[in-house]
Order: structure tokens, then sequence, then C-alpha cells
């Protein structure tokens, strides 16, 4: 088990260093409770913070200051993970030692990302409307352009479908509709609310320990943790309500598929099982040697893609396969046949071991990998589980065929959701 | 086996060049503090290979397209029924393959104590083909998925939208995995044939990069590669005219935001040459196009490209050098004409002297990050080969890049020889 230092209440630290990298990256993950509302205006908020700040009050002003700093990579994002949502901010800069005129890029990197979130440009404790204009419209686009991966869209109406009238169904940026609904009025009151309620969990990683530069980002945030933070109650994982099917027309060549497995009953959620689940969902479609790989694909050449992802934060496992449109039958009967499989225990002790070996070596690499560590820490801050990598693999060889077995009888067909073109074009 | 050094002394590292008798090029990069390693077995042979013969053959012979990308599919028989990802699952290997327009590579990642064994796998993938009418057969479900797939990918689409509108005859302008139609021609002569004649030694590398041991490496090597007479390619080279095909290029699709590609159509270059344009055009691209740039400033200000940011690709062989720009807009026509303006005016006005020196510590810090990772290298490795440099010469290129050769690129691009694809929605 590994640790996650709390600085205070509200305030996390976590650091990995391994003379190994090359590279410091840093993050700011700001945790808030997910709403219709407050996600497009924290979606937009990012953005304005990441595009200027006091010290560098233009796009022309910043780019350069990252460009004195090798190309310093500053990125701002936004994830969902079940009812929370995740506004990171991070940088990421070539190490010292590298420098070619001994320049301190640590240091400034730090700094820059200081003055971004903390000493934001704003005038009356209000952003300009142009700021917030260009964010609000740039934003809009990227949820439009979002149609244009189809995969990625079938996703996502999949999960609307799905989650219909709970949170788990509103996106990561909301709504069209709620980021149009964004003023630069209301927008200083969310950076406030923001950095006071959010729980926040800085990481670093990189080839030293450089505890002390982010010491100014450490007591800035400290001064807003004073009493407002509290606590997201994670939100229970999903339970099969009813049985629900649709489809949808566009204009395409190949037929899109998502079917989603729902728990049966409500459970308290421990390690253990979800493990179990997470193991099944290997043996099931989650690798190169899966039922769903070796069958649906290779041996019934429906598809060229066809995999399954669990999701611990809804609880659910999604399939999601492209198949011709006459075939989105068969393979949708397919999917279920060799998920009934495995609920009847008709896999090979060898199917797992494959399973076991194929993971084995993919949580292995992600300390290889500065960008890896990040996402990893960040998984286990939010599911509460703080397995190292190898103490994971280790859970993870020791789940057996009936556990597999029982973990897939918990789950039962919830979602056939279908994206297609016409049969005769 | 002829056995070099190789040191590369502004970043201190250093690697080894190995050739065997068959003319195979092999890469070993030890890099112990990390928990995997990595192999990528790669051949000189991609989807421009089309029309090709053996040297002192008299006739060019055909292939279907998207042949090479089906070879690397059905690389993945084994003639014992065994199936590679299992066996490579066995040894905890990650493992993929992929076609580009003039490569194929084979990889797998694992950790050290099984990496021979991996290696072993890998060596059978690439130096056993088995096919079968069956085998054949049975993939162009797959495959034709692949490809339907990438009929609805409209990025894609806008792509070879752009390289149809810049290239008449060049096989550049045709999709990696073909057609429907094409695969339906491909059978297990022609994946034989074309496995001759671009699986021969002496047209492959084998770089190896990560956490092992170079003498077990070598004695495995010893015992499995199979040596083979070399075998020389021609390959046709289509006659492609100076000019463009159109200007403009339209394509509807199931989109809300247009998706734009800018394709600037270069003189082909060879060698040197050609290395040098791709290193100062990395440095350009940041100049024109990068964040603190006056362009980045226009289209974040104005909202005129999705997330202000331009991808780009260069694309280099024998008959095409082209530099396709990418990107979302609800104006692309404003887009190229604000590029085509900027571009004018940095061929009157110059480039600051600052700005170059500014932006050539990227390209510093990208060099370190190619020897920072095994599964970078690998594939930086990789590319050199491809691209027929030797890795320390492309690295002494990057770290002695000057503005005049920034200039030069700048000058070569000629406004006139530019094709602009949009893929719009239906309903506009």
């Amino acid at each position: 088990m590994f640790k996650i230092k709390k600085l205070e209440k509200g305030l996390n630290y976590y650091c990995h260093v391994n003379e190994k990298f090359k590279f410091n990256i840093i993050t700011l993950n700001l945790i808030v409770e997910l709403n219709e509302k407050n996600a497009a205006q924290n979606a937009v908020l990012a953005s304005v913070l990441r595009q200027s700040s006091n010290k560098y009050k233009t796009n022309r002003e910043l780019g350069n200051k990252l460009r004195s700093l090798y190309g310093a990579d500053f990125f701002c994002d936004v994830k969902k993970a079940g009812n929370r949502q995740i506004i990171v901010f991070g940088i990421e800069v070539l190490d010292d030692d590298f420098a070619l005129e001994k320049e301190e890029l640590l240091k400034e990197a730090v700094n820059l990302l200081f003055e971004a979130i903390f000493n934001p440009k704003i005038e009356d404790e209000k952003f300009t409307k142009e700021a917030v204009e260009i964010e609000k419209k740039d934003l809009i686009e990227v949820v439009k352009s979002a149609y244009s991966d189809k995969r990625q869209h079938a996703f996502k109406q999949a999960i609307k479908t799905l989650f219909e009238g709970d949170v788990f169904a509103i996106d990561k940026f909301s709504s069209l509709k709620r980021l149009e609904e964004v003023e630069e009025k209301w927008l200083y009151k969310s950076y406030i609310k923001l950095l006071k309620e959010a729980e926040v969990l800085i990481s670093f990683v990189g080839p030293k320990e450089r505890f002390i530069c982010l010491e100014e980002i450490f007591k800035a945030f400290s001064n807003f943790k004073k009493g407002d933070f509290r606590e997201i109650e994670k939100k229970e994982h999903f339970i099969f309500k009813n049985f629900k099917e649709k489809q949808e027309i566009d204009n395409l060549t190949q037929a899109k598929l998502v079917v989603a497995l729902s728990k049966k009953e409500k459970e308290k959620i421990n390690i253990d099982d979800e493990i179990a689940i997470e193991m099944m969902n290997y043996v099931f479609g989650g690798t190169a040697t899966s039922l769903l790989f070796t069958n649906v694909r290779e041996k019934e050449s429906l598809c060229y893609f066809c995999r399954s992802i669990y999701n611990e934060y809804y609880g659910v496992i999604f399939v999601e396969s492209g198949v011709e449109i006459k075939n989105v039958e068969k393979a949708y009967n397919s999917i279920l046949a060799e998920f009934e499989k495995i609920k009847r225990g008709e896999f090979t002790e060898e199917d797992i071991n494959k399973a076991k070996s194929t993971v084995d070596g993919a949580y292995r690499f992600i300390f290889d990998n500065e960008d890896k560590v990040h996402t990893y820490i960040l998984s286990c801050f939010l599911t509460d589980v703080y397995l190292l990598p190898e103490e994971k693999i280790k859970k993870l060889q020791n789940v057996t065929k009936s556990d597999i077995i029982k973990a897939a009888n918990k789950f039962t067909v919830s979602l056939k959701y279908v994206l297609k073109g016409v049969e005769n074009k | 086996m002829e056995k070099n050094i190789v040191e590369i002394k502004r970043l201190k590292e250093n690697f080894a060049i190995l050739k065997n008798k068959s003319g195979l090029t092999i890469i070993l990069k030890p890099m112990q503090n990390f928990s995997k390693s990595v192999a990528v077995f790669c051949t000189r042979f991609g989807s421009i290979d089309r029309k090709f013969k053996k040297q002192g053959e008299k006739e060019f012979k055909t292939v279907p397209d998207g042949v090479a990308h089906y070879l690397e599919h059905k690389l993945f028989e084994n003639e014992d029924g065994s199936i590679t990802f299992e066996l490579y699952a066995k040894e905890k290997a990650l493992a993929n393959a992929g076609t580009s327009f003039d490569s194929t590579y084979y990889y797998f990642a694992s950790p050290p104590e099984t990496f021979i064994n991996a290696l072993k796998i890998l060596l059978d993938l690439v130096q056993k083909p088995y096919f079968t009418d069956e085998n054949v057969e049975k993939e162009r479900g797959i495959i034709g998925q692949e490809i339907s797939m990438g009929e609805d990918d409209p990025f894609w689409k806008t792509f070879f939208g752009c390289l149809k509108g810049l290239y008449h005859n060049s096989s550049i302008k045709l999709r990696i995995d073909g057609s429907i139609d094409s695969i339906a021609k491909i059978d297990k002569k022609v994946l034989y044939d074309c496995y001759e004649n671009f699986y021969n030694p002496n047209n492959m590398a084998l770089i190896l990069v990560g956490n092992f041991k170079e003498e077990d490496v070598l004695n495995l090597l010893k015992i499995e590669l199979k040596e083979k007479e070399p075998v020389f390619v021609d390959r046709f080279v289509e006659n492609e005219p100076q000019d463009i095909v159109e200007k403009f290029s339209i394509m509807k699709m199931s989109v809300k935001m247009p998706i734009f590609a800018i394709g600037f159509k270069i003189s082909p270059k060879k060698g040197n040459e050609a290395l040098k344009f791709k290193v100062g055009f990395k440095i350009l691209y940041e100049i024109l196009f990068g964040e603190g740039s006056s362009l980045y400033d226009l289209f974040y200000k104005k909202g005129l490209v999705v997330g202000a940011e331009l991808d780009w690709e260069l694309l280099a062989g024998e008959n095409h050098f082209a530099i396709i720009l990418m990107g979302e807009s609800e104006n692309p026509r404003k887009v190229l004409d604000e590029i085509s303006r900027e571009i004018e005016k940095k061929k009157v006005e110059g480039i600051d002297k600052n700005q170059f020196e500014l932006v050539k510590k990227i390209v510093y810090k990208d060099l370190v990050e190619q020897f920072s990772k095994p599964e970078k290298l690998a594939s930086f490795m990789s590319d050199c080969f491809v691209e027929n440099v030797e890795i320390a010469d492309k690295v002494e290129l990057i770290a002695n890049i000057k503005l005049e050769d920034v200039l030069d690129c700048l000058r070569e691009i000629d406004l006139n020889r530019v094709n602009l694809a949009v893929t719009e929605p239906f309903d506009n």
C-alpha cells in the first residue's frame, strides 16, 4: 500500500521520484461534485485560467514563456469519474539537469502554474467578457466536434441512454445549452467556490524530490481550505432496473454497437470483489486473448474491434464494437453468448492465466512513464484504494475461476445501443 | 556479425549497431532502469509499394492496394495453429503491429525476465509466414470492417481528400489499408510474393531497447535469425507532375463542425536535403503556428480554429513531399487565407533570430525526449531506418539546424501548390 500525504483537510500530495526520468510533471487535480450547471461553469473557468493570467496577460506572452522553458507542456483537462468532475491543471517540463544554460526550468514552470491558478486576469472580481466568450465558443465547438468521432459519439449516447435521469448521465462538459448559459459575471464566484470546495490532489513525478518548489502552491491552496471543504460522497454503483434498447440513424458505413452489463443487486463495494470483476472483464473482453477477441473477431470475423471495459465508478461493463449493419444482431447475440459462457464457467484455467499474464505486464509498465503514474495515482485516489501496481498484480493473480464466475453472475445485460446507417447504403 | 558502437556525445548516449551476414540491421540499446524492454522488427514495405520487380526481372508487377497491411495481419498466423497474441500473453508481453505508407512494424514490450522468450515469438512471427486459402479468407471480414471504420472517420477522409487534391499519380493518395474491392483480390500467392520481396533481412531492422542483457540477445539471434540471400527490389515510381490536381476538395459527411486539411505540395527531396527540410519545418511550424505565434493568437481570439492549434504531418518519398495541416473550423477558407498571408509576410520580413533561438530549444527538448523511454527511442530508431538515415547524423543535424535552413523551408512553400480539403456537414 502507498500513502498519499494529507497536508490538511482537502489538500493531498503525492510524489514519485525515479532518477530514470528526464522530465518533471506536476498535476493539480481539483475534484468536485458533478452537476449540470457547475460542470459547464468549471469547464469554461478551467480554460480561461489556462489561457492567461495577470503575469502572462496574452496568449503570446504565455506562449513565449513556454518556449523559453524548452516548450514545456502546460495542460488543462476536464475529466469525469462517476458523480465527480475533475479539473486537471498540469505542466510537463524538461528536468533542470538537461537545461543547456543552467536555467531553473522546474521553478519557472511551477511559478507559471501558480500564476495561472492563483493570479488570474480579473477586474473588479470579474473575468473579462472577452476571455470567457472565447473559451465558451471554443468548448461549444469541442463538444460539437466530438460528434465527428462516431465511435466516441456512440459511446456517449449509450451512457446518456443507460443513465437517463441519473447524475451519471451528465457529460464532463455538461451540455451545449449549459455552456451557452455561462456568463462572466458568475464565473468569479465559481472560481472561489472551486478553490474552496474542491478536494485537491497535487502530484509530482520526476527524477528528484523537489518538494520545496511546490510550497507556494500548497500555501495558496491552504488559504482557501478554511472550513468550507467537505468531502464528496461517492455515488453507489448503478443497479439494473430495466433493459433499454435504442437505435439511432446516422450516415454511416459501419454500425457502432454498444452493450452495457449492469449489476443486478446493490452491494457494498469491497476491493476483492472489484478485483474479481476487473479480472473477469479481462477474460471476457479486455485483452487480445479474451473470449470476445478470440471468438467474435478472430473466429467469426465479425468486426475489427470488439472489446469490453469495466468502469469502476459506474460499476458497469461496456462492450463496444463496429460491425456491418446486417451483422448487428449476430454480433449482439455473440457478445451475450460469450458473456453467458463466463457466467456458466465455460472457459479454461488457461484463459485466466493468459489474461493474468497480460495484465501483469501492463501494470508493471505504469511506473516507467511519468504521465501514466499521474493517471494511476489519480484513479487510486478516486477509488480510495492505494495499491501499488505490484500489489494490484498480486491481488489479480489470486483471483480464481469461481471468483470470476461469481463476479459475472452479478451482471445482466442492461442496454443495447446501435448507431447505424441505412442498410442498403 | 559486424558491430559498431555509436556515441552521441551531446546527449551522453551510446548504442550498438550490428549487421548480420544477410544484411539485417540490429540496434541494441540497453536501458537498465526501466521495467520493460521493447522490440521492434520493421521492414521498408508500405502501402505505396504497389508495383515492383526483383532486380534482374524484366517486368514490373502490380499488387492489389492494401497488401502490405493485409500481410501485417496475416503474419500473426502460425503453422501449428497457435495464436500469436496468446503466446505473447504467456510471456507477459503487450504486442502490436502497424502499417504506414512506407513501412510495416511489429512491436512488443515485456518485462525483463520474459524478454528473450518474447523476442523468440517476434522472430518466429516475422520469419515464418504461414498463409493458407482459409486463413487469408478469414481475415477479409476483419480488414473489411477496419476499412469501413475508416470510411466513417471524417478526419481520415479529409486527410486523403487533401492528398488526392495534391497528387495526380503518386500512390501516396491511396488509403493504407486499401478498399473492399482491392482486398478482395488478395490471396496467399500475392502475400507470399510480397513477403519474399520485402521481408528480406537487407530490407529490415530489429531494434531492441530497454532492460535486457546484450549477451542473452546475441545468443538467441545467433540461433534464431534465418540466413537469406539478399533480395534487391526496384520500386516503380509513378511520374508525378509539379502542379496540383485541384485547389479545393469538398466532401460531405455526418459532422457538426467542418474538418479541413491544408496540403502544401513541395518538390521531392532525398537524403540530407529531405532530413534538413523535415527538421527545419518543425521549427517553422512552431514559429508560424505554435502557441506564442501571431497566427495562434489570431485563431484563438477570433475562434477561427477549434483549440487554436493545427495538427501537422510531413510525408516524404520518391515522388511526393507534402506538408498537411489539419484542424476544425467554421470557416476553413478564412483559415487558409490567414495562413497564406502569414507565409507571404514571413517570406518578405524573414524570421526573427531571437524567436528562432527560442524555438530551437523545443527541438532540443524533443531530442532528449526521444532518448527518455524505451518505446520512444525504439520508434525514433525505426523511423531513422525507414528514412534511410543514420541516427547519429539525424541527431547532429537537429542540433546544428540554422536559421537559414528554416528560411529555405519557408521559401520552398509555393502558395500556388496548395490544396484545401474540407469535410462539411450534409446540411451546409
